[in-house]
């Protein structure tokens, strides 16, 4: 028996080769000639040939079952992070979702409270243009005056309702330019009445608009604080989505 | 349809396309993992791991022997299955001992084996089969790997290289020392066994 781990490595290697066919024709003429004139290296190429044989002759195994993916097999798992982000978003929105209800409600109780006077001002405007109209030499209707004057009455009530949807610097705007309205058409009674009528509510709302500008800055800091809050909601959002479950 | 599309195909999210890759290669996969891990259950698990993974990993191929690609991710994750199993011994140990040939039980590649001979020839050539085996468990892990991939499953040098992420050179050195490691190990056993395992001439090739 020649032991194979006693032969030269590299003739070892040479012998497992040549029974791959992987020499070149060069090599493999030159182990020829020597395989005829070595015996040893003979009987060392048939024990190498008959272990090559028998690994070969290994039975091939039947595969058990079919390895074949199933469309839920390659859904990539959600990521370690998708239960943080999506507490973190649901937390941002419901905290957004929190303060801007506050807000809202607290604006409406703010305006309703500064709508209150409007309201009976305009309500006693009202009673004044009656009492223009009946005393006035031009000949306008009563109902006609009347017709004219109910806007201008909801639009005094209307304006802080404006300021109440909008934000509240918005408010002394919208009153600004009713003001000049008013003012610029004082050619008639009824207008006249109508002005009157406006008058009071418009020295309110501005009043108020001078208090609001006093107390805050040009951008409320709130305001600004909401919308990093709203924008952060969002951004988490994104990315919950982008951690979950997919392809 | 050719691979190269069917690759293009899968590459694009088509599962189907993939699973008929899987078709045509998963009997040398598994046959590779069975060599490797030397039990049926882990080898089923490795291929599949392996399926799973090549098909995530698909834009990692860049062309050359898909098969040789696909080979050395089963031949990874048999890698990983055998560090596994060596974490927790007692299981291993149970799932790989065959080393009593007079054991009753049913063992899994007797179930997987197809054979059509006489119930001699048959049980010779079982014997046979199992001397070889344990001689191949007992090899190195790249050694065994070498055999496999060389003798068993038919690879060229060259895709064997591919399998293994070796150079050629490696590949026909490593080939040529678990061959001859093999011999010293079944001449082992042809003695233990008393001339009972003999290496027949003639086996086919």
């Amino acid at each position: 028996l020649t032991r194979l781990g006693s032969l030269p490595p590299r003739d070892l290697e040479r012998l497992s080769a040549y029974l791959d066919g992987d020499l070149t024709l060069q090599d493999a003429k030159n182990l020829e000639a020597r395989l005829g004139r070595e015996p040893d290296l003979r009987q060392a190429l048939d024990e190498l040939r008959l272990v090559v044989s028998a690994v070969r002759g290994l039975p091939e195994v039947r595969v058990p079952r079919n390895f074949t993916l199933r469309g839920a097999d390659v859904t990539r798992p959600a990521s370690k992070a998708f239960p943080y982000l999506s507490f973190a978003t649901v937390l941002a929105t419901a905290l957004f979702v929190l303060t801007t209800g506050i807000r809202t409600v607290s604006s409406v109780s703010l305006q309703l409270g500064a709508a209150a006077p409007a309201v009976e001002l305009s309500a006693e405007g009202q009673q004044e243009l009656f009492r223009d109209a009946a005393g006035t030499s031009e000949p306008t209707s009563e109902a006609a005056a009347f017709g004219e004057v109910a806007p201008a009455g909801a639009t005094a009530t209307r304006t802080p309702v404006g300021t109440i949807v909008a934000a509240p610097t918005q408010g002394p705007a919208g009153t600004a330019s009713a003001a000049p309205a008013g003012t610029s058409t004082a050619s008639s009674l009824v207008y006249g009445a109508e002005t009157g009528a406006l008058g009071p509510s418009d020295e309110t709302a501005g009043a108020d608009a001078v208090r609001a500008a006093r107390i805050a800055p040009p951008v409320d800091p709130v305001v600004v604080a909401q919308a990093v809050l709203g924008a952060g909601a969002l951004l988490l959002l994104v990315l919950t989505v982008r951690s979950r479950r997919r392809r | 349809m050719d691979e190269a599309a069917l690759i293009a195909d899968a590459r694009r999210g088509d599962v189907e396309a993939f699973n008929r890759l899987v078709l045509a290669h998963q009997s040398k996969a598994f046959n590779l993992a069975y060599r490797i891990t030397g039990d049926g259950e882990s080898a089923a698990d490795a291929t599949q791991e392996a399926f799973l993974s090549a098909y995530r990993n698909l834009r990692g191929y860049r062309g050359g022997s898909f098969r040789a690609w696909l080979l050395r991710i089963v031949t990874n994750a048999c890698y990983d299955e055998l560090r596994r199993r060596k974490r927790r011994p007692a299981e291993s140990l149970e799932a790989v001992d065959e080393d009593s040939p007079s054991g009753d039980g049913v063992r899994a590649e007797d179930v997987f084996f197809s054979t059509n001979e006489s119930p001699e020839a048959s049980a010779e050539r079982a014997e046979v089969t199992r001397a070889i085996e344990r001689c191949l468990n007992g090899l190195p892990d790249e050694f065994r790997t070498v055999v496999v991939l060389a003798d068993i499953l038919a690879l060229d040098y060259a895709e064997v290289a591919g399998a293994m992420g070796t150079p050629i050179g490696t590949v026909r050195s490593r080939l040529a020392r678990a061959r001859a490691r093999l011999r010293e190990c079944l001449e082992a056993s042809r003695e233990l066994s008393g001339g009972q395992v003999r290496l027949a001439e003639g086996r086919p090739t």
